[in-house]
């Protein structure tokens, strides 16, 4: 059979037929946008019961392989943490001051009266971080039928971790804030500079996001602490995202940018808690 | 002229021959269904994986029929779009267009052979990477997308063309144990040689 035949024979008609239906499927998911399409809910159906059985083996052999794989890394830690712990040592003097400063900055930040006015939803197993994706992007077990919304935050006792982008039934797909898709309205807290927290590849392959948008005068410095600024709506006012590590100008513009490392460590994520509801929800800057 | 009303000739019974055939064959997709399903598996670890269904479709590719390729490279496709979160379909279109390539060429110029096949799926898996990487970063401008390249795709790609060493050894019992003697290939020669 020459290749002329190929194309005259029914196997090139079906081969046609199938990359007709499949880029049918592609286009109507694509459609879909964030609502996951009946395709891909079903496909999820279907395979539920092996993404948690390989989340299960895949989480208890990496912990094994961990053991054996980073036992020098873990080596070089402990040296570093037992340094670390003697510096500390070193601060305890200073320990009953910097309890009162973190008291004053609590109250200061208001955490607990907004997270007293907030609806919160049952911890949210993380069910499967997305294979080859950079910015840590991962499933959760609840979806729309535990009450899970679209563009909800996503958050754990550290801080912010990303954003529901995707919902079925009974699972949602949640961006991190490593990721170039989302935008969070931010603030550093020393100095009150406003910004915009947006993932950047070349920075979340080491785990670590970008503000962007601060002014050129900015006086931000590494260590500096990054919050949601809460002005969109989107997000509760306060809740932290992370720290400063470097600043710099921007090549294109004349703005600042900082890049923070995220106080919750994305890699270690075990549950997380979705933000159904809090003070100030869909109220923008202007509309306060 | 012929009416078109003719009687069909009564169907002769298969040999015992023939039936040992279709049974052989009807177990070695049943379990080359199971072997791709088994590959996507450990693609829903996360993280930096080998895509573990490319190799495995293009193996059922160099030694079955093409609708059989075209639906393992459906299988396999789907399930790369899964577990990597795409679109669904994006991945199986390509999987299905490599998948009968692949069949054409085996069919027609090369010989089935573990070289050819290692090759021909390290084609795919670093034509599917640069194509992600077209798709989803040049196209769009996005910041840092060298370092999605270098960082993910790229060893992505490496993984899945060692990945196939693996794959091969677990569907070389199935192609020894449980495909006719005489292999499509061959049979095409003859075919072509003697009419």
């Amino acid at each position: 059979m020459n290749l002329n035949a190929f194309f005259r024979s029914a196997k090139f008609r079906v081969l046609l037929c199938v990359l007709a239906l499949l880029t049918g499927i592609m286009l109507y998911s694509i459609r879909s946008g964030a609502q996951t399409d009946r395709f891909t809910r079903v496909l999820h159906a279907v395979t539920a019961p092996f993404r948690h059985a390989a989340s299960a083996i895949s989480g208890e052999v990496n912990e094994r392989l961990d053991t054996y794989y980073e036992a020098k890394a873990y080596r070089e830690e402990n040296a570093r943490l037992r340094e670390q712990n003697a510096i500390l040592n070193q601060q305890l003097i200073g320990y009953d001051d910097a309890i009162h400063e973190r008291d004053a900055l609590r109250d200061q930040l208001g955490i607990k009266e907004k997270l007293a006015d907030s609806v919160l939803s049952e911890p949210c197993k993380v069910l499967m971080p997305l294979t080859n994706d950079m910015t840590g992007s991962f499933q959760i077990d609840m979806g729309e039928e535990d009450g899970i919304t679209l563009n909800a935050p996503v958050i754990c006792s550290a801080g912010l971790v990303g954003v529901v982008t995707e919902l079925s039934p009974h699972y949602a797909t949640v961006t991190t804030i490593l990721s170039p898709e989302l935008s969070v309205g931010a603030v550093v807290l020393e100095t009150g500079d406003s910004g915009i927290i947006e993932g950047d590849l070349k920075y979340a392959a080491d785990g670590r996001t970008k503000m962007i948008y601060l002014d050129e005068d900015s006086t931000v410095k590494p260590h500096d602490l990054v919050i949601t600024a809460g002005t969109t709506g989107l997000f509760p006012y306060g809740w932290p995202i992370g720290n400063v590590t470097e600043t710099g100008i921007e090549s294109t513009s004349l703005a600042q940018y900082a890049v923070v490392e995220p106080t919750v460590d994305l890699s270690e994520l075990d549950t997380v808690t979705v933000l159904l509801d809090f003070k100030g929800k869909g109220e923008s800057f202007g509309e306060k | 002229m012929k009416s078109k009303r003719q009687k069909k000739p009564a169907r002769q019974s298969r040999t015992r021959s023939e039936r040992r055939t279709i049974r052989r064959n009807f177990i070695r997709k049943a379990l080359s269904i199971i072997l791709i399903l088994l590959c996507w598996f450990p693609m829903l670890g996360g993280g930096m994986q080998p895509l573990w269904t490319i190799p495995a479709a293009i193996c059922i590719s160099m030694n079955e029929d093409m609708y059989f390729c075209m639906a393992a490279g459906v299988i396999g496709g789907f399930g790369i779009d899964i577990a990597c979160g795409n679109p669904l379909g994006a991945n199986a279109i390509y999987l299905v267009i490599c998948c009968t390539f692949v069949c054409l060429l085996f069919e027609q110029i090369l010989r089935r052979s573990f070289w050819h096949y290692l090759v021909l799926t390290a084609v795919c898996a670093f034509l599917r990477s640069g194509l992600v990487y077209l798709f989803s970063s040049v196209l769009f401008r996005v910041s840092g997308r060298e370092v999605l390249w270098q960082r993910m795709l790229l060893p992505s790609a490496a993984w899945t063309a060692a990945a196939a060493v693996p794959v091969y050894l677990c569907f070389l019992p199935l192609s020894r144990l449980l495909t006719s003697r005489v292999r499509s290939m061959d049979s095409a020669a003859i075919h072509r040689d003697f009419s």
